[in-house]
Formats: C-alpha cells, sequence, structure tokens
C-alpha cells in the first residue's frame, strides 16, 4: 500500500502505551485525596421486592462511619435517558438484585463494608417476571407501577409494502432466533471519585466514555446545573459501552461527599460489575424473509420482543438501531418492524459494542444462510447479489458514499477457504466447516436534528510545542494517538511533540463522547480542521518572517520550508517563540466545532444519519466435536472496510478484541438467572475465553476513501464484532448440519440439536 | 469473627499446638486459593490461620519405586513438573496440570485441594482412581485413612482443619502392570472447573484385567466409583475391542448427576460421563499395550 503520508496509515506505537505497560499510568483506583473516604453500597438481594422500613442506626452508630444514605437522604429527582425511570436510590420497591438500596461513606473500605452489613431492610417479596413475553401479558406483575403491560418502549416501521412483496416472492421464508445478555467485562472497575470544591462547585472524577453526557445526568440527579460539575477523566480500562451512561453511584458519591464534607471514593468490585453493568439488550426476534429463486432479496418482516431488564437507560436507542441497520444491509424493497422493549426484574439492558445492531445481524445473517441452504442457493453468491454499494440511497434513506462490502464478503470468504483442515478427524467424531456473515454499521449517529459532531482545540506553545484538546475519551482503543497522528501529519511535527491532553469538562471542547463507532471519524475530523486552521497562522506568520508566499511554505519535521530553496526555513520553535513573545501577538491556537454534512432522521426515522457507513465481513472455520457438542473456533478472516486506516496497530487491535468479544458472546459467556437471581456473579462462572481458546485471526484492511472522514477514513470500534455471531452459526451448520438459532451456542445446545437430528434420520 | 492471627509454624508439631490452643477458632492454611475466597465472601471465619507450607516436612514428593508419598503442602505446578510422577502416575500428572491457571498451581497445594473437597478437583480424582491414602495428624496421633472415604459432602470433607492436619498423601504403585489416565470437559482450555472429570486405573496380568478403579465427578456429592463399570472390567481381556464402551456405558447409567443451569443437564451429563470413561479407559489400555507407565 503506497503511503505519501508520514503518520496516517503506519503502525504508530499507542502515545501512551509505555505509561500503561510501566504501570504508571494513573487510573481511578490509583488516586487519593487528602481525608478521602470510601463508600458501600447496600445492594437489593432479591429481584423484587417492597421495601417496608430501613434501619440505619446501627451503621450510623459504628465508629468510622461519616455518612449513610437512603432514599430520603437524597434530592429526589428521576434521571436516565429517553426514559427517566432511574432513582439514585430505591424509594418504594427494589427491582433487581443489586439494585442500589443504602450508601456508606467511611474512613475504611472495611469499615464501609462492615457497615452496609448492618443496615436492616425489612422486604415484602413481590412476584418476578422474568421473562418478556411473559411481562406482556395482561395480569403481569408489573416493575414500574405506571407503566401498562411493562412496555416500556415499542417502534413500528415500514418501509414499502411487505405485503405485497412476500405475496410475488418465490420464497418466503420464517424462523425465530434470540440473544442473551453478555457482560462488558472491561479489566478496570467502574467508579468515581466526588469531591465539593471551597467555592460550591462538584469535581467528579470518573473514566466515563461520554463525559459531558455524563456530566449533564448526574447534574440532572442532583438538581443543580451542569456547569456546577467538572468531569475529569483519570485513564480508563475499557468500556466496550457500558461506561457512556453514568450509573446510580456517581450521583451517589456525591450526596455523600456533601453530606460528609469529604471527597468520597468508590470503585465497583467485580461481583458488583457483574451484578450491575449492563449488559446486551436480549432479544426474541421472529424473522420473514421473501426471496427469488435467483437469490434477491426482496421484503424482510421483523418481530422484536427485546427484555430491557428492570430500567431503561440506553435501551430504547438500542432497540431503534436493532429495528433498522441491518434493512440497509442488502437492497430490500421492502422492509417492516414491529418492536417492544419490554421490563422485567432482570438487570438492565445497555450499550455494549455493536448496540443492537449485532443483534440483529445474529438472527439476519443466520436466517440468510440457512434460507439459502434449503433451496440451494450459495448464501454467499445471494450476499453479494444483494449487498449496498457506494452511490445507494437505503430503504431507511442512508446516503451511501463509500462502501467496501462485496469487496470484505468476497476476501472473507475467498481466504477462510486457503488452507483448511480436513473436514473430519477422528473417525468422523470432529466434523469441521466453514461460514461467512457480512455486516453494515455506522461512524456517528445524529438522533433527529440534534448535533452529532466534535469539538477541537490546538494550541502551539512558544517552544513549538502542540497540545490537542478534544472532547471524546480514550478509553483504551487509541484516540489520543489517532488524534496525534492526525495532528502531526497536518502540522508536520513529529509525534513525541504532541500532547493529546486529559479530559475535564471546564477545559476541554464540546464532544458526544466515545460511542457509535464516531472518535475517528468525527472527533478526528474537528481534529484535522483544527490543526488546518492553526497551521493556517503558522504559514501565515512564516511567510511574514521568511518573507516568501504562503503557497510555496510546508512544514517539515517542525521546520517551516520554502520549497524552492529548502535552505531558507524558520523552525517552529522559533517562530512560535517570535509570534507569541512578541508584540506580534498571534495566538496559534484554533477552535473548531464540526458537525458532519448529514441530515439527521424526520419523526418517521428516515434519514441519513451518519457521518460514514462502515462494512465487514468474517469468514470462520470452526470445528465441532459431534460427542460432546463442543464448538472451536479454528481461525477467523475479519475484512472490514475502515474507509483509510490512521493506525494500523490501532485498527488490527480493534479487530483481534472485537473477533474474541463476538465469539466470547456466541461460545461462551452467558449470564444465567435463576428466578430473578444471577447464578454466574465472578469470573468463576460467567466463562470469557482465554487466550488458550483464541483462534487465528486474520485481518483484511479494505480501504474505501470515505469522501467525509479525515484523510476518508470510518469508524471500526464496534462493527468488528458484529459478523463474528452470525459466521459462527454459519460454519457449525456447514460442518454439522443443525442450526442453532438462540445465543450462547453451549456445548449442551449443539449436542441435542445433533441427536435430534441423528434421530430424524 | 475475624481474622486476627497468621502463624507460620516450621513443624507439623508446632501447628497442632497451635490449633489447640486456638481450640477450634483457628483453621489451617496452605495455598489458600479457595480459602481465602470463602474467608472473603464469609462463607468460612477463623481467628487465626495457621500458614503450613513452610513446614519442610509436608513440602517434598518422595518416590521409592513402590510408594509415592506427596507432602499435603506441595503445589500442583511442583506435583505436574515432577518426573517420577509423569512416568509412573500420568492421570495425576495430568490432573495436576489442570488445575486452575499457572498462578493458582504455583501455590495452590494438593493437600488444599483435598481437604477443600470441591466435588471435581482434578488433582483428587486421579488420587481417588489410584487408591491413594491419607496421612493426617490428629490430637490424638497420626492416622491413615483412604482418600475416598475424606469426601462427606460438597466442600466437606472428614479431615477438620480447626483440629487437625493433612500430612502426605501415599500412593503404592501397583505389583502388576497398569495404567491410568484422567479425562475432563469444560467450558474452556484453562482456568476451568471441569463439568465433568474421570480417571481410572487398570492393573493386567497375563492380558487380562486384575482390578479396575474408576472416579467421576462432579456426578454426585462426592467423587463416585461406577461399581458396575469397574466389575465388568475386571476378567476381561484387555486386547478385546469395546470393553471400554462397554463399561464407560455401565459408568454412565450408574452416574446420576443433578440438573445445573450452570453444567448443563444430568442427562447431558450422563452422555459427557459416558465419553469421558471411554476416553480415560482407552488411553489406559494404551498405555498398558505400549508399557508407558513402567512395571
Amino acid at each position: 500500500m503506497k503511503n505519501d503520508c508520514s503518520y496516517i496509515g503506519c503502525k504508530q506505537e499507542f502515545i501512551d502505551a509505555k505509561e500503561k505497560v510501566t504501570g504508571k499510568a494513573k487510573y481511578l483506583d490509583d488516586m487519593t485525596l487528602p481525608g478521602m473516604l470510601y463508600a458501600k453500597i447496600l445492594r437489593s438481594p432479591h429481584p423484587h421486592a417492597r421495601i417496608l422500613s430501613i434501619d440505619v442506626s446501627a451503621a450510623e452508630a459504628l465508629p468510622g462511619v461519616k455518612a449513610v444514605l437512603t432514599a430520603k437522604d437524597c434530592p429526589n429527582n428521576r434521571f436516565g435517558l429517553e426514559i427517566t425511570d432511574v432513582t439514585m436510590l430505591a424509594t418504594d420497591k427494589v427491582r433487581y438484585v443489586g439494585d442500589e438500596v443504602a450508601a456508606v461513606a467511611a474512613d475504611t473500605e472495611e469499615i464501609a463494608e462492615e457497615a452496609i452489613k448492618l443496615i436492616k431492610v425489612e422486604y415484602e417479596l413481590l412476584p418476578v417476571v422474568d421473562d418478556p413475553e411473559k411481562a406482556m401479558q395482561p395480569g403481569a406483575p408489573l416493575v414500574h407501577e405506571n407503566v401498562k403491560n411493562n412496555i416500556a418502549k415499542e417502534y413500528h416501521l415500514s418501509r414499502g409494502n411487505v405485503e405485497e412483496d412476500f405475496a410475488k416472492c418465490d420464497y418466503v421464508f420464517e424462523d425465530e432466533f434470540s440473544t442473551h445478555r453478555a457482560s462488558g467485562c472491561y479489566m478496570e472497575p467502574f467508579g468515581a471519585i466526588a469531591k465539593w470544591e471551597e467555592n460550591g462547585r462538584l469535581t467528579i472524577w470518573t473514566g466515563l466514555q461520554s463525559v459531558f453526557q455524563g456530566r449533564n445526568e448526574i447534574a440532572k440527579a442532583l438538581g443543580i446545573d451542569p456547569t456546577m460539575i467538572t468531569v475529569k477523566s483519570p485513564f480508563v480500562g475499557g468500556g466496550f459501552g457500558a461506561k457512556i451512561w453514568i450509573r446510580n453511584f456517581h450521583p451517589i458519591v456525591a450526596v455523600l461527599a456533601k453530606k460528609a464534607n469529604a471527597p468520597v471514593k468508590y470503585v465497583l468490585t467485580r461481583e458488583e460489575e457483574m451484578l450491575t453493568t449492563r449488559p446486551r439488550v436480549a432479544p426474541r426476534i421472529k424473522l420473514k424473509l421473501g426471496m427469488m429463486k435467483d437469490g434477491t432479496l426482496v421484503a424482510k418482516q421483523a418481530t422484536v420482543i427485546a427484555d430491557n431488564g428492570a430500567y431503561s437507560w440506553a435501551a430504547p436507542k438500542i432497540l431503534l438501531n436493532l429495528s433498522m441497520r441491518t434493512d440497509c444491509l442488502y437492497r430490500f424493497k421492502s422492509t417492516k418492524t414491529d418492536s417492544y422493549l419490554v421490563y422485567t426484574n432482570l438487570i438492565p439492558t445497555s450499550g455494549f459494542r455493536g448496540y443492537g445492531n449485532s443483534q440483529m445481524h445474529f438472527a439476519l445473517e443466520s436466517f440468510i444462510d440457512t434460507c439459502c441452504r434449503k433451496v440451494g442457493l450459495d448464501p454467499v453468491e445471494v450476499k453479494l447479489k444483494n449487498a449496498v454499494q457506494q452511490g445507494d440511497l437505503t430503504l431507511h434513506g442512508w446516503k451511501i458514499k463509500s462502501c467496501g462490502l462485496k469487496e470484505c464478503i468476497d476476501k472473507a470468504h475467498k481466504y477462510i477457504q486457503e488452507n483448511r483442515l480436513p473436514k473430519e478427524d477422528q473417525n468422523g467424531r470432529i466434523k469441521r466447516g466453514i461460514g461467512v456473515a457480512c455486516m453494515t454499521h455506522v461512524s456517528g449517529n445524529r438522533g433527529g436534528d440534534k448535533f452529532d459532531g466534535s469539538s477541537a482545540m490546538i494550541r502551539i506553545h512558544e517552544d513549538g510545542k502542540v497540545f490537542v484538546f478534544s472532547g471524546e475519551a480514550d478509553l483504551g482503543q487509541g484516540s489520543r494517538t489517532v488524534f496525534a497522528q492526525i495532528a502531526a501529519e497536518v502540522l508536520g511535527v513529529n509525534i513525541s511533540d504532541i500532547t493529546v491532553m486529559p479530559l475535564d469538562t471546564d477545559v476541554s471542547p464540546f464532544g458526544l463522547g466515545t460511542y457509535s463507532s464516531r472518535v475517528t471519524t468525527v472527533g478526528g475530523k474537528a481534529v484535522y480542521l483544527a490543526a488546518q486552521k492553526v497551521r493556517k497562522q503558522v504559514i501565515e506568520f512564516a511567510s511574514k518572517k521568511l518573507d516568501k508566499p504562503e503557497d510555496k511554505l510546508i512544514i517539515k519535521n517542525g521546520n517551516i520550508v520554502f520549497t524552492e530553496d529548502e535552505t531558507i526555513s524558520i523552525t517552529l520553535k522559533e517562530l512560535c517563540n517570535l509570534g507569541i513573545r512578541t508584540r506580534e501577538a498571534i495566538p496559534f491556537t484554533a477552535y473548531i466545532t464540526y458537525d458532519p454534512p448529514t441530515e439527521g432522521t424526520d419523526a418517521n426515522f428516515y434519514g441519513d444519519y451518519s457521518s460514514a457507513y462502515t462494512y465487514g465481513a468474517h469468514g470462520v472455520e470452526v470445528e465441532v466435536d459431534t460427542v460432546t457438542g463442543q464448538v472451536k473456533v479454528l481461525r477467523v478472516v475479519a475484512a472490514h472496510d475502515v474507509g483509510k486506516v490512521i493506525n494500523k496497530n490501532g485498527v488490527e487491535g480493534q479487530i483481534n478484541g472485537g473477533v474474541a468479544q463476538g465469539i466470547g458472546w456466541t461460545l461462551y459467556e452467558n449470564m444465567v438467572f435463576d428466578n430473578g437471581k444471577p447464578l454466574t456473579n465472578g469470573l468463576k462462572n460467567y466463562i470469557l475465553m482465554t487466550i488458550k481458546d483464541m483462534p487465528k485471526i486474520e485481518s483484511v484492511i479494505v480501504e474505501t476513501n470515505d469522501p467525509i472522514g479525515p484523510f476518508g477514513a470510518k469508524g471500526i470500534g464496534e462493527p468488528t464484532l458484529i459478523p463474528t455471531g452470525p459466521a459462527i452459526a454459519n460454519a457449525i451448520e456447514d460442518a454439522v448440519g443443525v442450526r442453532i438459532k438462540d445465543l450462547p451456542i453451549m456445548p449442551e445446545n449443539v449436542f441435542w440439536a445433533i441427536n435430534e437430528k441423528g434421530d430424524k434420520q | 469473627m475475624k481474622v486476627e492471627n497468621y502463624l507460620i509454624p516450621k513443624t507439623t508439631q508446632e501447628a497442632i499446638g497451635y490449633l489447640r490452643q486456638y481450640s477450634g477458632e483457628a483453621k489451617i492454611i496452605a495455598g489458600g486459593t479457595d480459602l481465602m475466597l470463602w474467608l472473603k465472601e464469609g462463607k468460612v471465619q477463623a481467628k487465626a490461620l495457621i500458614d503450613v507450607t513452610e513446614i519442610d516436612d509436608l513440602r517434598h514428593i518422595t518416590f521409592t519405586g513402590d510408594k509415592l508419598i506427596i507432602g499435603a503442602a506441595v503445589t500442583h505446578a511442583e506435583i505436574a513438573a515432577n518426573k517420577d510422577i509423569q512416568e509412573n502416575f500420568s492421570s495425576l500428572s495430568d490432573g495436576c496440570r489442570y488445575v486452575g491457571s499457572p498462578q493458582i498451581r504455583n501455590i495452590g497445594t494438593v493437600g488444599g485441594n483435598i481437604v477443600s473437597a470441591q466435588p471435581a478437583a482434578d488433582s483428587v480424582i486421579p488420587l481417588i482412581a489410584l487408591g491413594a491414602r491419607c496421612e493426617i495428624l490428629t490430637q490424638d496421633g497420626i492416622k491413615e485413612v483412604l482418600l475416598e472415604e475424606l469426601h462427606e459432602g460438597v466442600g466437606k470433607s472428614k479431615i477438620d482443619s480447626t483440629k487437625e492436619i493433612l500430612l502426605r498423601i501415599i500412593v503404592t504403585k501397583p505389583e502388576r502392570k497398569y495404567g491410568t489416565a484422567l479425562t475432563r470437559f469444560a467450558a474452556r482450555e484453562a482456568l476451568a472447573l471441569p463439568m465433568a472429570n474421570a480417571a481410572v486405573k487398570l492393573e493386567v496380568e497375563n492380558g487380562k484385567i486384575k482390578d479396575a478403579r474408576i472416579a467421576i465427578a462432579p456426578v454426585a456429592k462426592t467423587p463416585f466409583r461406577p461399581k458396575s463399570a469397574e466389575e465388568y472390567l475386571v476378567g476381561k481381556d484387555i486386547n478385546e475391542s469395546d470393553i471400554a464402551k462397554a463399561a464407560a456405558k455401565l459408568a454412565s447409567q450408574e452416574a446420576n448427576p443433578r440438573d445445573s443451569l450452570l453444567r448443563g443437564s444430568s442427562k447431558y451429563r450422563k452422555a459427557l460421563v459416558e465419553d469421558l470413561v471411554n476416553k480415560a479407559l482407552d488411553i489406559a489400555v494404551t498405555n498398558i499395550l505400549q508399557d508407558v507407565e513402567v512395571q
């Protein structure tokens, strides 16, 4: 790949890698403030119960306890996103195991823990509803008394006329799929430190993916103005979507800190993470697909009943993505979706890498494969035949400005067929197969007519060092490095001369945060434009000082050089010093607010809403032990259209991580509940893959040079796990002829499916 | 009750003295890979912990040619790395290699695994199939008990670690030609408790099976020996095809695992048991035919 850039497209070591691997990078739990107290939260042991009384007297009497809170001590403000159904601490009843009931701040964690145990809560147990379909039935117990039939949200979307189109199709298929709750399991447990400053303002240190949204939600919960709060972000050890939004503990630590008149720190234990960290929305999906004999996909209809859990958070938006996005993967003539988000007494669901899109991809990409097999069509040819292309206007109004879908499908399919292992082993006990699935996702997502942009500031100091400010969070994915590369490339300086500043809502430019795979595309574009603006100041002033025309000057390795005679130059350091420390008074500072040129959506969710649409396909080879049903992924070919690579290391890291999480979601990870009680708390029973389970991953990078993203770049964070699940399910059918339609695909499910098939034959 | 004291005796006499001194409120700790979690969760309480890992007596593996003696505070990693055990008791060597992760194997001990009495402990199942005996220091002196008789229930051993100290595990090497094997099925390749495991030992004379011991878990509250399968095997010619298959079927019929939301249905685990016993017997027979385990 030819590359005219100095930094863009290379394998750039993360700028903060040394701090991290030497253990010097400060994460929240590394921080201590003078006089700081430690918080613990009492959580509900019951999935559904009325609180009759809470007695905190023994906890308050324990030496070392500085504050004890129940709901009556907290501002009585409901918060949450679209549906404000959350209170800081439970008021009248608890709705899932883990629901916050009371909180304590004490001199040590141990004292706080002991105090929590001294709080006496009297509960009246209520009937538990742990299944969304049952929850919708009339007469089912209500999770929130004011919400009829437990339906938190519903969507009814229709494009074209599916009824007419199904009637004309050669084949119409119907089936049902489901996906389950999986936990983010980021390495760094979530937490916060709250401190009320002498001037009456509140500082919160916390590793959020979206600091400005977080600041405003905390303000909403506390009932104060957002600018009374400063959110500062230490290093963040992963989030995967589960750290986009605040949790109850954020306002709780603030109230504790106020009551105790001291800074308060709270960090979740791993058990609490498993109990309360918002997992994937879990839907049941009925699909109907109409196609022609030649493989043309005509119409798609879906009915979705999704498990919301006890509170809503981002699940309504996730259900919307789930209901829409796959309609734009192929050139369907018509689509119709009716979807329902239903309260249950299980852990609330919310955003997790893929944000709903992954769930529907599992269903659709599994379904197309199995339908094609039934009528003797090659699923890969069908995908290629129907794939959206550059220039398309999709059913939902997306304008496809760059699209490498066909190339991704083609390459994933081609490479997975190469160097295959034998189809059988151990006298037929082991059977191997391959499968392919593809996907589409977004790079940013305009909600209605709202802002979907990002801001950036760049300031060059008098020593020529460049400081980059952005409002977007680096949770480990490497956006700091991407921003540094973009600034270094535009400004012609060495990357080591660039500092990307940590997030601080008082100082950082406004940004929406790290979600929708938007940071490189939208945040990166803001940095790019800010760098261009500050470059203009540099060139203008250099032109004056060197007495050469602006268009004959370039910046190279930190020097401003006259292109016709390179001996005529001035260092950036010298120039900046001259500009700043003299009466020239050059700012060498630029602030940009960028909003991508997309339309947004109308009331019916129609419209072009993302800066860029991304595409990818995974080819997977699996082996199945036909005696035990155990599935092993042997190889994954992951082809992704990233527009243009900014950091090859970052892209490959995202692919490796996404594939690992995709396999984990499909074959290993499962949150198991018994009548509302979670059985998989902690990492002993919640099975994450280890390095020994990881297959070989071959990354195939497809560059389509998007016309809007910085240098042509599109997002890659979420796309990397979206096609993995259905590709695995497709490979299993290829290997042993059984179709598993419900996630997770556990050995026992495969075992019974193989046995049932054997019985039928 | 909170842990107030952590004691590190150098001799077994000193250790048993501490136990007596705390009269039931102190507990023996070795690697602590189970105990620390249980203390944290409040499942176990103790006023003092008595760490036996610095008692030299408990830290050695001795193989005399006909007897293997393993000190109770020997780690899984040490057993897995021991050449004599690899050559003579491959099932035990394999079992210790499957335990947890490198960190857990480096600190967790075989004695701890026995006293923790988890039904499917990967080091204990092969020891039961090997007919291991345990030497226990009680307040009244030393007693020797068959390992499989020590299990009382899930997480419950007859060894009371507030009063007694497990000293060593003794495995007698069979006088006849023999073979051992351990098989397991787990949710992932490392750091996972088995959904089922099976260990076997076969003794053979003139090509005929003279003694068969099979241990499987977790199919009951304690490690389980399918007697019908063992009896079936005795007297069979090891070259006879399908004896492993038939014995495995019997073992599976006899086993009675419960339905578990986490580990699978009873029926499924019976199928796993059949496969694991079958595979373990196949490996043991192959080992005998190829003289892998000496004699």
